[in-house]
């Protein structure tokens, strides 16, 4: 069984303007970055703990 | 940690969806949080998409409960816009994959691209007007893609990792889809 036809031709979006991606507003946006920085913080001391016992 | 780019960097990204290659992912992951930081405010990012093959790279591999939370969590943080995956633009990017794996084939620069990398080209070949995409390896996107721009990275052993801002040449591609119709037809 071929999932693909056999003579496959490229796509294209038929939407070709940019339209911006809902905004979720400047509170939420802070609080999205401080949670994205809080991930970042806890993931690297996670490592370091990680390496320090492995060592 | 910082960031070191260029100031036409938020032009080029203005108005166009961005996406990470998992390596630019997890390097704002892994790195300081100034890199992340820097890179939100340097590049007046806020249009990031991420397809599902560059979530399934960046958790898999991880088997601490911890850390696979942490990532979860940071995935799934507002700043992050998951990709359409609609059963019908899949289909079409998967034919674009395959379009694409013959063009690189003939190009002979086939040998480094992998599943995933022919999957997000595809994707932003699909939307090709308004995507970008932000990798650590250029060789991932050969043939078709251009440079726009390079964002540098300081790393904690001095040294410095670069990243292409990459966008899919449609002329470019023309040529070369044509050339090889030649051979097929």
């Amino acid at each position: 069984m071929l999932n693909f036809s056999k003579s496959i031709k490229p796509h294209f979006s038929e939407y070709k303007d940019f339209k911006p991606l809902p905004s979720i507003g400047e509170k939420e946006e802070k609080q999205a970055i401080n949670k994205a920085v809080d991930a970042i913080v806890k993931n690297r001391k996670l490592v370091e703990e990680h390496l320090r016992k492995s060592r | 940690m910082r960031i070191f780019t260029n100031e036409s960097l938020p032009k080029i990204l203005k108005d166009r969806y961005i996406y990470l290659d998992n390596d630019f992912l997890s390097e704002i992951f892994s790195n300081q949080e100034d890199v992340f930081i820097d890179f939100r405010t340097k590049g007046k990012i806020i249009n990031i998409l991420i397809d599902y093959h560059i979530e399934f790279e960046f958790l898999r591999d991880v088997f601490l409960p911890e850390q696979i939370k942490l990532k979860e969590d940071f995935l799934s943080t507002e700043i992050f816009i998951p990709s359409n995956n609609h059963p019908e633009v899949l289909k079409k990017i998967q034919e674009n994959a395959l379009i694409l794996s013959k063009i690189y084939a003939h190009c002979q620069k086939s040998k480094e691209v992998g599943y995933v990398d022919l999957q997000l080209a595809a994707r932003i070949m699909f939307q090709h007007s308004i995507s970008l995409l932000i990798t650590g390896n250029k060789k991932h996107y050969p043939c078709v893609f251009d440079t726009l721009n390079i964002i540098n990275i300081e790393q904690e052993d001095n040294t410095v990792q670069s990243y292409y801002v990459l966008s899919f040449n449609y002329d470019k591609f023309t040529e070369k889809n044509r050339n090889l119709s030649k051979i097929t037809r």
